[in-house]
């Protein structure tokens, strides 16, 4: 779907995106998420202008009424149509705001949905770029604590009307006098581009308080987070928390005192010529009225008309203006989030079907992470066979995760490769090959749905498998608890009637999902380190049984584990140390040993006790 | 000492919607009540009550003075003798003072703006006080958590709430003296004028006041929904769920599960806006109706004779102005009146007592302290399944327990209860004989030093995350709980040490520790408080290696010993060096004694830890016999 584009990359190698090209790219984004919307702009815009320039008429109509002696029946009927016609609009308008409201709430709803989309198809290496998560944050914190994008709508709204608005003002205005016209639009452009050099500032300032605003709110959201809550009290951490919030209060408060007064500034200066404009419009069209020195002469009618437009000009001028300032800031406050959205996103290739594992190796794997300082892996090579069981030890850090993901493809080795039944896994059409993986990561994650969509996203077994699955991991204690049964919801912080399993039920859960789909690898990364003596001897007593005689690896920092694996690979210092059976490594002086010498002791000794 | 009070638990009291509604919100206060506390910090200050005043007068004397200069002119127009200096003089005489009063209100406006924002940062940060030391139980509410949204919004913006609504006063004064100057001038024409404005604002005052109590009513069901929507988006959008998103392909489902919530959203939404469309009929009604009267009453009376042409296209350019400033007073006191519905809400939130712990006891004695669980059942509020049943068990001073059971057994339940950050749903706690529910809550805090399971830091300094604050940390005591705790050769690799920050969201170049390294650091912090009286760890070393938690568990043995600690931990074998284990099952104490004990008792003890230690002995009782 994401054609391979030539990108134009930023220093840190994140895409870059132009003010214009953020503009074009929130436009069709507008239009793909809400047709609708465009044609509701236009015609809310119109009847905006409309409101305004209505107002236009009554004068006219009554001082010229006057000129030409109307009688009271013939200025009751104008009256009344005037107020027919005013009352036709407001109530149009009405509609129009409402019908304007209702499909930019669906908009600033449905876009950050649409980028938590992006989100889930992107490239999976980037998501453990710390850049990337950053990129992130800024992209949507303008959305959520700026309303940028109701901003940008709103500004839309104003352009539009304002310019649809000078439009009817300047009509009256050249009939009048087409040099008065030119004369004032001369005056508002002069005022406008003074008023410019205020806006640039602006901008620039606005996007200087961006990180100070990013920071205050990471504190502020702190204090409301329900993880931290404990801490908070235990720790009595109100006191430093307030803190660091008061000192970015007080420096954005400090910002916005400096950008009122410029703002100030510039408003008084507008006022300057906002009063310019008026003497003018007051001067001269008094002097046509009385007489046809300066052109042909005009009614009182056609004064008070003239005044009043000469008013609006002005103002409407500076809102046209304003709004076009405000478009384009929000597009500038939006830029993180259009560059986010032309992140690569993952290649689904095509590629062979895989058949059910036979070997699996690693063939000089070196590895390190994209922004890491070390390497993890350092020409590793290995082979697994169809049915063993491979327990993968070594200190914290040694690389056991990053044998799995590299396992999963969510990263490439820079050399190396990774067989397959003798293929080359990048050969493998993805979706296929992952059917043939069950992982259990170490930082598992268990999603916001019923149990049932946990297990079986797909939809693809029937209930009765499902809680067959559960029993094996002994979860129908549990199961036999819950109202809900399989539809019960798993988030509290969506789900009001969630259940919040424990650390340990939540473990099995995801062993259950593992084991779920039918895959020829099952890989378990720490799958016991929240069980109890009891659940976990279980997951090891029907280690056999639940692995279904498929081909396994295990991660543990439960020594123990490793002595009903059939072989053990010590990972040290990115190579591999050995690779042999539990009571061939003991023999030997090896930091296996060490490691379950260190564990077994507090058996052994109460043993001997 | 205090044992006759009823004991409190809010967190279980404020389950139910009504009792919540009615402990939140106890009384609707009149509009004015709630203003006149809102304008505390104004009525305090005369420079800028003065302000508004001064705002008012140059801002709403602006439209009067279009209408008098239009009268000028249009007299000077219809004289007999047309003097073209003199209008141009008044002209120009109208734009200097036009131009004088609309820079000082501008000013006025722009330079006092952000004195209201300092102000509003005040009740912020009792806001997030009270956060921080409500009951703990209450953030598991979800129906609090939406009521109280509602009431931070107020205090957290410069365009709504608060800040806002003080703003549009200052701004209303000028619309309120517009409106005043310009009826009256229009009340020479006829008091009907008046009338008709009046009744306008009526209208519109009570219309909006209306939807907005409709909508406020119903806040609770739009957050609702907002919130479920929000953090779908935010769990799919997680980074952290990346790989099991992909592996077992999650997206269609998040997909599938948003869409009828958006739907559900729009549904409510529309409801909201329905009522207000139909009631914008009236609104319409009546601004046309003001300038239907306005318009017959000056052509009636011009074709009278009663006034002149001047004074027509004076009074005309009035109605015109005077229609405008009411639609704009009306929108500003319908802002005002809504605004301070959730205003209320946040005065609300401040007052009300949100702490089940307020006694003012205190704790007996000097250094370790004694724990008795008497009775003690507990169930999560809001459940009725008792997670603990008339527990009951005593831990010495000075003694070292280890906490052991199944999944699911209570531990972590008995841990939070013992801290106070739950109330026991029957039974009591004491600490050195005193019943925990009649101390104050930080003195309760303070007793302990704990470690959670969960790590995650903050972005705060090593240093200031180890002492737990930001001033008088003794560096030489952090520098020993870091030695501890197995962390100090990687902080001291650190060019800043200890005054290394972490996480990068505040400073680019903070430090990202591993899970195990934060869990060492969270130790540490335990450590460091060296005059709790009692040292609490819910398995702290569930992210180490073996030979790291083995380091650990040494250094505990040392540092520990003659003090109060309860351990929890899965790994049997880490208790040993503990004097006494409790074993918890079924909700109360199946086992207890010292490891020797329980091991020479048949029992889910014995069963334990043969069961974990037999792929040890086996393999090794195999390897010798080799």
């Amino acid at each position: 779907m994401n054609k391979k584009r030539k990108q134009v990359k930023t220093a840190d190698g994140l895409p870059r995106a132009t003010t214009l090209q953020a503009l074009r790219s929130l436009m069709k984004l507008i239009w793909q998420v809400d047709k609708a919307y465009y044609l509701i702009l236009l015609f809310r815009s119109i009847l905006g202008a409309a409101s305004s320039l209505v107002n236009l008429i009554l004068p006219k109509l009554l001082i010229d009424g006057f000129a030409r002696g109307w009688e009271w029946e013939h200025f009751l009927k104008g009256i009344l149509a005037f107020a027919a016609f005013k009352y036709l609009v407001l109530q149009a308008l009405s509609f129009l705001k409402l019908k304007e409201k209702r499909h930019s709430e669906y908009l600033d709803n449905k876009v950050p949905m649409v980028f938590a989309d992006k989100v889930m198809r992107l490239h999976y290496p980037q998501l453990e770029d710390p850049q990337v998560l950053d990129l992130k944050e800024r992209a949507i914190f303008p959305i959520t604590n700026y309303q940028a994008l109701q901003g940008l709508l709103g500004a839309a709204i104003d352009i539009i009307t304002s310019f649809l608005t000078l439009g009817g003002l300047a009509a009256v205005l050249f009939a009048f006098s087409p040099w008065f016209l030119l004369t004032l639009l001369a005056l508002c452009v002069i005022a406008s581009l003074l008023s410019a050099r205020f806006s640039r500032y602006m901008r620039h300032a606005l996007q200087d308080l961006i990180p100070t605003n990013r920071r205050y709110g990471y504190w502020f959201d702190t204090i409301f987070n329900p993880a931290f809550q404990k801490e908070f009290r235990v720790y009595g951490l109100n006191v430093l928390l307030l803190a660091k919030v008061n000192t970015y209060t007080g420096e954005i408060a400090d910002w916005l005192n400096r950008l009122y007064a410029r703002q100030g500034n510039n408003a008084t200066l507008q006022n300057l010529f906002t009063a310019l404009m008026r003497v003018m419009a007051y001067g001269y069209a008094a002097l046509r009225v009385l007489g046809s020195q300066w052109g042909s002469q005009i009614t009182l009618g056609d004064y008070s008309v003239i005044v009043l437009a000469t008013e609006n000009f002005f103002a409407t001028f500076q809102r046209f203006f304003g709004g076009i300032f405000e478009l384009i800031s929000n597009v500038h406050h939006l830029l993180p989030f259009c560059q986010f959205m032309l992140l690569p996103e993952a290649e689904q290739p095509d590629g062979l079907i895989p058949e059910p594992l036979r070997t699996l190796a690693f063939e000089n794997v070196s590895f390190r992470y994209p922004h890491g300082d070390r390497q993890i892996l350092d020409d590793l090579s290995f082979h697994i066979y169809e049915g063993e069981k491979i327990s993968i030890v070594g200190l914290n850090n040694a690389g056991k995760s990053t044998i799995v993901k590299l396992i999963c493809r969510l990263f490439e080795p820079q050399s190396g490769r990774i067989l397959y039944n003798g293929t080359d896994i990048r050969e493998y059409n993805y979706q296929a090959y992952l059917q043939q993986l069950a992982c259990v990561f170490q930082d598992f994650f268990l999603f916001p749905f019923t149990l049932r969509d946990n297990l079986d996203p797909e939809g693809n077994s029937p209930d009765e498998a499902l809680l067959a699955i559960l029993d094996e991991v002994s979860l129908e204690g549990v199961m036999a608890r819950l109202p809900g049964g399989l539809d019960t919801h798993l988030n509290k912080a969506v789900w009001e009637d969630a259940t919040d399993f424990s650390g340990g039920e939540k473990q099995k859960i995801a062993i259950a999902r593992s084991l779920a789909r039918t895959s020829s690898l099952v890989i378990l990364d720490e799958p016991t380190a929240a069980l109890d003596p009891l659940a976990e001897s279980e997951v090891y007593e029907h280690f056999h049984e639940l692995t279904r005689g498929r081909t396994a690896i295990f991660i543990s920092h439960r020594m123990s584990s490793s002595t009903f694996c059939d072989k053990i690979l010590l990972l040290q210092d990115g190579k591999m140390a050995a690779f042999d059976s539990h009571q061939a490594l003991m023999k030997g002086h090896n930091l296996y040993r060490d490691l379950f010498m260190a564990q077994a002791q507090h058996f052994l000794e109460q043993q001997e006790a | 000492m205090n044992t006759n009070r009823t004991r409190r638990d809010l967190a279980r009291e404020l389950q139910d919607k009504e009792r919540r509604r009615s402990y939140l919100h106890p009384r609707k206060q009149p509009f004015f009540k709630v203003m006149w506390r809102a304008y505390a910090p104004i009525r305090g200050s005369f420079k800028i009550l003065l302000a508004h005043i001064l705002y008012a007068l140059t801002d709403g004397v602006l439209p009067l003075l279009s209408v008098l200069i239009m009268y000028v002119l249009v007299g000077l127009l219809g004289a007999p003798e047309v003097n073209q200096r003199t209008m141009l003089l008044a002209a120009g005489a109208y734009g200097i003072v036009y131009f004088l009063c609309s820079t000082l209100s501008v000013q006025l406006k722009q330079r006092n703006y952000t004195w209201f924002t300092r102000q509003r940062l005040k009740w912020l940060n009792l806001t997030g006080h009270k956060i921080m030391s409500m009951d703990f139980g209450l953030f598991e509410n979800p129906g609090f958590m939406d009521d109280i949204k509602t009431a931070h919004w107020s205090f957290n913006g410069n365009n709504a709430g608060l800040e806002g609504t003080w703003h549009k006063v200052f701004e209303m004064g000028g619309t309120l003296v517009s409106a005043l100057l310009l009826g009256g001038l229009l009340c020479w024409l006829s008091p009907l004028v008046a009338a008709a404005g009046l009744v306008l604002v009526a209208i519109t005052v009570v219309v909006q006041s209306h939807i907005s109590t409709y909508k406020h009513k119903r806040r609770e069901e739009l957050v609702r929904l907002s919130r479920r929507m929000g953090m779908l988006r935010e769990e799919a959008a997680n980074f952290k769920a990346g790989k099991d998103l992909r592996l077992y392909r999650m997206a269609g489902r998040f997909q599938a599960v948003f869409a009828p919530l958006l739907t559900g959203y729009m549904k409510l939404y529309k409801a909201f806006t329905r009522r207000e469309f139909s009631l914008s009929f009236l609104e319409g009604l009546a601004l046309v109706a003001v300038d239907l009267v306005c318009a017959l009453l000056l052509v009636n009376r011009r074709l009278a004779g009663a006034i002149t042409t001047a004074d027509f296209v004076m009074l005309l350019s009035a109605v015109i102005l005077f229609s405008q400033t009411l639609v704009l007073l009306s929108q500003q006191l319908a802002f005002i009146k809504n605004e301070t519905l959730y205003v209320q809400d946040a005065f609300d939130f401040l007052d009300a007592p949100l702490t089940s712990l307020d006694g003012q006891g205190q704790v007996p004695g000097k250094g370790p302290v004694s724990i008795r669980f008497e009775e003690v059942s507990f169930a999560y509020p809001g459940t009725d399944r008792l997670v603990l049943d008339k527990l009951t068990f005593d831990i010495k001073a000075g003694e070292r327990c280890a906490l052991v059971g199944l999944n699911g057994a209570g531990k972590t339940t008995l841990v939070k209860l013992l801290l106070g950050l739950y109330q026991p749903t029957s039974g009591r706690i004491y600490i050195n004989g005193v019943d925990s529910a009649t101390l104050p809550q930080e003195t309760l805090f303070a007793l302990f030093g704990a470690v959670f399971q969960e790590v995650d830091p903050l972005a705060f300094t090593i240093a200031e995350t180890v002492a737990a604050r930001d001033a008088d940390i003794d560096r030489a005591r952090v520098t020993e709980a870091l030695k501890t705790a197995g962390l100090w050769e990687k902080v001291d690799s650190f060019e800043k040490g200890i005054d290394t920050p972490l996480l990068k969201i505040i400073h680019e170049d903070g430090a990202i520790l591993s899970g195990g390294e934060n869990q060492k650091l969270m130790i540490a912090r335990a450590l460091y408080r060296q005059d709790a009286r009692m040292m609490v760890m819910d398995e702290p070393t569930a992210a180490l290696d073996a030979l790291a938690e083995q380091a650990i568990y040494q250094q505990f043995d040392d540092l520990l010993r003659g003090r109060t600690a309860l351990f929890i931990s899965h790994r049997l074998a880490s208790t040993h060096f503990c004097d006494r284990i409790l074993l918890l099952s079924g909700g109360h104490i199946a086992q207890h004694g010292s490891h020797a004990e329980l091991l020479a008792q048949e029992g889910l003890y014995q069963q334990l830890f043969h069961t974990q230690g037999k792929y040890y002995l086996d393999q090794k009782e195999a390897a010798a016999s080799e």
